[in-house]
């Protein structure tokens, strides 16, 4: 999995470069994410832009990253989904717990 | 038996009146001739002799006399009387065999006639005229009548046997013979009755006299009646009352109904007394019935023991294994030699009145709950420890019950297992790594065995693998070397075990590094023949067959190297072939060419290939081998089925059938041949996660030859399938790389249809829980099928849930 972190308005953004469907994949997403959580970020925005794809597998990555996040009182942002996955976060009811945002700049 | 018969068993009073009116009637004749007053004088000795015997009873002296009688009559030479059991004939009153076998012959002839006439006249080759003339007189003008007794319900008969000197006596004669004949059978009668009486009643009384327990019967008052020898030899008739033997109040019990068990002290014995009441018809107690055994008896037997029981211990003391006896609480009362030492003693009373606890670590915790356990058994087995001190040494302990007077005692026999022991702790840790070496080894081998992804359309397989109980030497592989060609290869390393599967192992990278030109298949064989060569000890060697198959044409090059035959099933015609050719089994000679060997079929259109290693042919069938013919009907047998059954069919009859069976490994291997399916794409990857990628790329490859796959449309197609493909080898075939995963998928017009099919045991798609559900809306997995459902155009599952198919309509965008 191709990937980059940096700094974003104070928080940590993880640029995926990626298509995130086979499970090998997914399961590095995941130790990104959780390595960033260990290493204290509480703010993490997720850039998908570059992404074509999710499988469910990489879904419930993001799922498992949103629960340890408000375990900690931390947030997690969304951004860069394509029409067709944001379609499919709408149909799985991710908004409702993820920040949706169209694109960086919507992030304050 | 005819009424007469019946009228007979009346009363003997009866039967004497009757006859005595017949004779007042005959002493009113006017004329009365010599030979009535004969049969007048024989008439009165018999009355007044009813009226002298003291009993009917004695119906001997009555016969007698009847007979002496008889004989005086003029006509009649001689009478006799034979008795008949059923197997043999004796003479009706001293019971003396009469030895003649004839005889059987005319009693079963003549005996059991149901229209029974009062008497037989036999004819003149009867043998009761040869039996006559036995006795030195003739027979010439003898003339013999026969008067049969039956008494079926007893089992018995008689013959009552005359001989005349004429041939028809006068009525008169007759009608006295049918007296005579009816008294007798009334006589016989009493008798065989009294005689059966008199066995069982000696019977009764030998159980009664004889019996090892006094008994007496009594009357209502206690006067004793009746005793037998025991009660006479214990009493001596000193008493004539049982109530100077049991008190008033046990007595009164008795009377009352009650049954009696107590014991008694009378003349320096003790007596153990039991009694029962006696009742008469009505009800009401007539007397008792009293068993007395004496206990002072067995005080002699105790005494008997003691002594007996000091050699016992003589014999304990020296014996090589170390016995205690303990009691309920553990405290030791014994113990001999061996014990002792083993502890570390040398004198009992040091190890005497202490308890086992001291001593030993027991294995229950303490010695109350060993005695729980043994309240249920006689007999148990232990391993006790003893402590520390008294050096560590393990027992195995086997303790029982022990009756010693009124005692509750242990008896334990103890033997020191220390050696024992520790060998064998030794031994299992041993067998333990072993089994887990093989364990591994063996899933080890199972990856082996795996066969890679395979996306040839026109081809399909199935496969067996039976593992022995060790390891083994068997080796299949299915490989597609081009788009076009696939090899197969089946082999079979001779021996088994590890070292044959170690060979089977090489065997498997010799052929993943050989040159697989399609075109060269002798440089293959050479290539992997010269390798083990090199590898294998002198005596092991490897059988092959290796065969490339032209997906385009259907021909099949291939060399057998010493293989057992691979079958070949036409599927339009039925036929079962094998495939000819046969070369050296590999790792045997280093110079040898197999380039000469090389055989070239061309396969039916629709075709089944059975291969197989010998481990199935080393099967007996009524104690001969199978061989190939009888392959052969199992396989076409085996064809009426699903392809995906057929193996498991075939090995299952083939067990079903044998007698013998062999631990041998077993592996088949079906080749499914079909041109007609070619349009439709197939694709077979091992249950691998890494595997799933490589079978998508190679789908989008087939589908890219007849559609331009738009960015959207792809990204469909490769989520959809990678989804359907992690879920066949995830939850389907739980990542058992010995199972496949089958991707058919067919492109009509703007349609790509795909079928998924894992071998596991299907899902209910009704029961995935629906991942929009509240409480689900946070779980991480589960998301999958329904993800399809949104990709995919439509989504359809078999009805056990190993199979989605998936329509798919290529938007182009």
């Amino acid at each position: 999995m191709k990937y980059d972190i940096s700094e974003f308005k104070g928080k940590t953004l993880l640029k995926i470069r990626e298509n995130l469907v086979t499970d090998p994949d997914a399961r590095e997403f995941k130790e990104v994410l959780t390595n960033l959580i260990d290493g204290g970020k509480k703010e993490i925005i997720i850039d998908f832009s570059d992404m074509v794809f999710i499988g469910s597998s990489g879904i419930g990555k993001l799922l498992l990253a949103y629960k340890r996040l408000t375990d900690i009182g931390g947030k997690l942002y969304i951004t860069g989904l394509n029409k067709d996955i944001k379609d499919l976060f709408y149909t799985f009811r991710l908004n409702e717990f993820f920040k949706i945002e169209d694109n960086l700049d919507s992030i304050r | 038996m005819g009424l007469g018969f019946t009228l007979i068993l009346l009363p003997v009073a009866l039967a004497a009146g009757f006859l005595a009116g017949y004779f007042i009637r005959r002493n009113a004749s006017p004329t009365v001739n010599g030979r009535d007053q004969v049969f007048q004088t024989i008439h009165r000795n018999i009355m007044e002799l009813y009226g002298n015997v003291t009993s009917l009873l004695n119906v001997e002296k009555i016969i007698t006399s009847f007979f002496q009688s008889l004989t005086r009559i003029p006509f009649v030479q001689d009478a006799w009387l034979l008795r008949y059991d059923g197997t043999a004939f004796v003479d009706g009153l001293t019971r003396e065999p009469v030895e003649s076998p004839e005889l059987n012959e005319f009693a079963r002839n003549n005996f059991f006639n149901p229209d029974g006439d009062d008497y037989i006249e036999p004819d003149r080759n009867s043998v009761l005229y040869r039996l006559y003339e036995r006795g030195g007189k003739s027979s010439e003008g003898i003339t013999v009548q026969v008067f049969p007794l039956v008494y079926d319900f007893l089992g018995t008969s008689y013959l009552f046997i005359v001989f005349l000197t004429k041939p028809n006596p006068d009525s008169q004669l007759s009608k006295f013979l049918l007296f005579l004949k009816r008294q007798l059978f009334l006589l016989l009668y009493l008798k065989e009755l009294s005689f059966k009486y008199k066995a069982s009643q000696e019977f009764l009384e030998g159980v009664f006299h004889n019996n090892p327990v006094a008994i007496c019967i009594t009357d209502y008052n206690g006067e004793v009646q009746r005793g037998n020898k025991e009660f006479y030899r214990i009493f001596l008739k000193s008493f004539q009352n049982i109530r100077n033997l049991i008190d008033d109040e046990s007595f009164q019990a008795l009377a009352d109904g009650r049954t009696l068990e107590k014991d008694f002290h009378f003349d320096q014995k003790n007596l153990k007394v039991r009694g029962i009441p006696l009742y008469e018809m009505n009800g009401t107690v007539k007397g008792f019935l009293l068993t007395v055994t004496d206990d002072s008896l067995q005080h002699l037997l105790y005494k008997r023991l003691e002594s007996s029981e000091e050699r016992y211990r003589k014999l304990l003391k020296e014996l090589p294994l170390g016995l205690i006896i303990v009691n309920q609480e553990g405290i030791i009362y014994f113990v001999n030699d061996n014990f002792m030492y083993s502890l570390g003693y040398s004198v009992p009373e040091k190890l005497q009145g202490r308890s086992l606890e001291e001593f030993f670590d027991l294995p229950t915790g303490s010695f109350v709950d060993i005695i729980k356990q043994i309240e249920k058994k006689d007999y148990l087995y232990f391993k006790f420890q003893s402590k520390n001190r008294y050096g560590s040494r393990i027992f195995s302990v086997n303790l029982r019950k022990l009756y010693i007077g009124s005692d509750n005692l242990i008896e334990a026999a103890f033997q020191d297992v220390t050696l024992e022991n520790a060998l064998y702790a030794q031994l299992e840790e041993k067998n333990k790594l072993i089994e887990e070496e093989l364990s591994t080894a063996r899933a080890v081998w199972e990856h082996i065995l795996s066969i890679p992804p395979l996306y040839s359309s026109a081809l399909r397989f199935e496969t067996f693998y039976k593992a022995s109980y060790q390891l083994g030497g068997d080796f299949y592989d299915v490989i597609q070397i081009d788009d076009v060609h696939v090899a197969i290869v089946i082999a079979d390393a001779s021996g088994h075990g590890v070292s044959a599967s170690l060979v089977a192992s090489m065997l498997k990278i010799l052929v993943e590094f050989a040159p697989k030109d399609p075109h060269k298949i002798s440089d293959m064989v050479d290539y992997i023949n010269t390798g083990l060569v090199k590898i294998l000890p002198e005596d092991q060697y490897i059988t092959m067959f290796y065969g490339v198959i032209d997906t385009t044409n259907y021909t099949m090059e291939y060399v057998n190297c010493g293989h057992p035959f691979p079958l070949v099933h036409d599927d339009r015609t039925g036929e079962v072939t094998m495939l000819p050719g046969m070369s050296f089994p590999l790792g045997t000679s280093a110079n040898f060419s197999y380039e000469g060997d090389l055989k070239k079929v061309q396969l039916p259109a629709a075709c089944k290939i059975l291969l197989y290693t010998d481990g199935i042919i080393t099967f007996k069938k009524n104690n001969s081998l199978l061989n190939t013919e009888d392959l052969k009907q199992y396989f076409k047998t085996g064809l009426q089925l699903q392809t995906k059954d057929m193996l498991n069919d075939i090995y299952t009859r083939i067990i079903r059938e044998c007698n013998t069976i062999s631990d041998d490994d077993i592996s088949m291997l079906l080749l499914v041949l079909n041109r007609n399916l070619a349009y439709k794409k197939f694709l077979s990857i091992p249950s691998n996660v890494l595997e799933i990628d490589y079978a998508i790329m190679k789908i989008k490859e087939g589908i890219g030859l007849i559609h331009s796959l738009g960015e959207e449309d792809s990204w469909k197609i490769y989520t959809s399938l990678y989804e359907a493909l992690i879920n066949a080898v995830e939850h389907g075939n739980r990542f058992n790389v010995q199972k496949r995963v089958t991707v058919i998928y067919r492109i009509v017009k703007n349609w790509i249809v795909f079928k998924v099919r894992d071998e596991g045991t299907g899902f209910d798609v009704k029961k995935v829980p629906n991942p929009l559900e509240e409480a689900n809306l946070l779980k991480p997995s589960g998301r999958g099928v329904f993800m399809i459902r949104k990709l995919m155009n439509k989504i359809k599952y078999n009805k056990t849930g190993n199979e989605t198919t998936m329509f798919f309509r290529v938007s182009g965008k």
